[in-house]
C-alpha cells in the first residue's frame, strides 16, 4: 500500500493531489427497514484489517514527508438490497470475506416474515482523504 | 453501488476535476471511470484484473473514447512517465 502512494507519487506532476477513498475500520452495521422504522439488526462481521493498514500506510507517507494532508473526513455510505437472499449474495460477492451471525439472519426474518423479502440497509462509514504532493 | 452519488459528491467537494488530467488507480470494470470522464480532460485507468479492464473498455460510452485510455497494471509499479498527472485517485483500493 505505501509502495502504491510512491509509486502514484512519480507519476504525479509537482503538488499533484491523491484523491483516496477506502471503507473505514469500523464494522457495518445491517439495519431492516420494517413496520414504519429503520431497525439496526447486526454486523457485517470479517476481518477489517486491510483498510486498518490503508490508513497506516497513508499516515506514514505524510510523516516521511511524501505528501501533506489537505483534508480528511468520515462519512456515510449506504449499500440498498431488496432482501436477505441479495444481501448474502451482494456479502459473498463484492465484501471479501464478509459474513453474518445466525443471529442477524433470524432477526431479519423475524421482522420480514420467512422470505425475508424486503428492504435492507448496509451502513458502511468510508474515510475520505485529499493528500498533497510535496 | 452508491446510489446515492456519496462517493462523487465527496470528489467534487474535494478535488473539482476539470481540466485535470487525472489517473485512476484500481479503476475496476470502470463504474468510476465513466463518471470521471464527464468531469476530467483526460483519465487513465488501471487495473491488474484483465477482465475488468476489457469490460471497462468494452461499457465506455462511445463519446468519451478519444480521451479514456484503460491499461492492465500494478499501482506499486505504475508504467507511467513522472510527472504525466495533475490528481490520482484510489477508489477503494489502496
Amino acid at each position: 500500500m505505501f509502495r502504491a502512494l510512491t509509486s502514484a507519487r512519480r507519476a504525479l506532476a509537482d503538488h499533484g493531489l491523491i484523491f483516496n477513498i477506502h471503507p473505514a475500520p469500523d464494522r457495518p452495521v445491517i439495519y431492516c427497514d420494517a413496520h414504519g422504522h429503520r431497525q439496526a439488526v447486526g454486523l457485517v462481521r470479517g476481518s477489517r484489517i486491510r483498510y486498518r493498514n490503508a490508513d497506516a500506510a497513508e499516515r506514514r507517507a505524510v510523516r516521511r514527508g511524501l505528501f501533506t494532508l489537505r483534508s480528511t473526513a468520515v462519512i456515510p455510505y449506504m449499500h440498498y438490497v431488496p432482501s436477505l437472499r441479495t444481501l448474502r449474495a451482494y456479502l459473498e460477492a463484492e465484501w471479501y470475506g464478509a459474513w453474518m451471525h445466525d443471529g442477524t439472519e433470524r432477526r431479519i426474518r423475524a421482522l420480514l416474515g420467512s422470505r425475508a423479502v424486503g428492504p435492507l440497509v448496509i451502513k458502511e462509514w468510508v474515510r475520505v482523504s485529499l493528500l498533497r504532493r510535496r | 453501488m452508491d446510489p446515492e452519488g456519496v462517493e462523487l459528491a465527496a470528489l467534487d467537494r474535494l478535488l473539482p476535476l476539470a481540466g485535470k488530467k487525472l489517473l485512476e488507480i484500481g479503476c475496476g470494470d470502470g463504474r468510476l471511470t465513466r463518471a470521471l470522464a464527464e468531469r476530467a480532460a483526460s483519465v487513465v485507468a488501471i487495473d491488474p484484473n484483465r477482465r475488468a479492464i476489457v469490460k471497462a473498455r468494452r461499457t465506455l460510452p462511445a463519446r468519451r473514447r478519444a480521451r479514456v485510455r484503460f491499461d492492465v497494471g500494478r499501482a506499486e509499479s505504475l508504467p507511467y512517465p513522472d510527472d504525466a498527472f495533475d490528481a490520482a485517485i484510489f477508489s477503494w483500493s489502496l
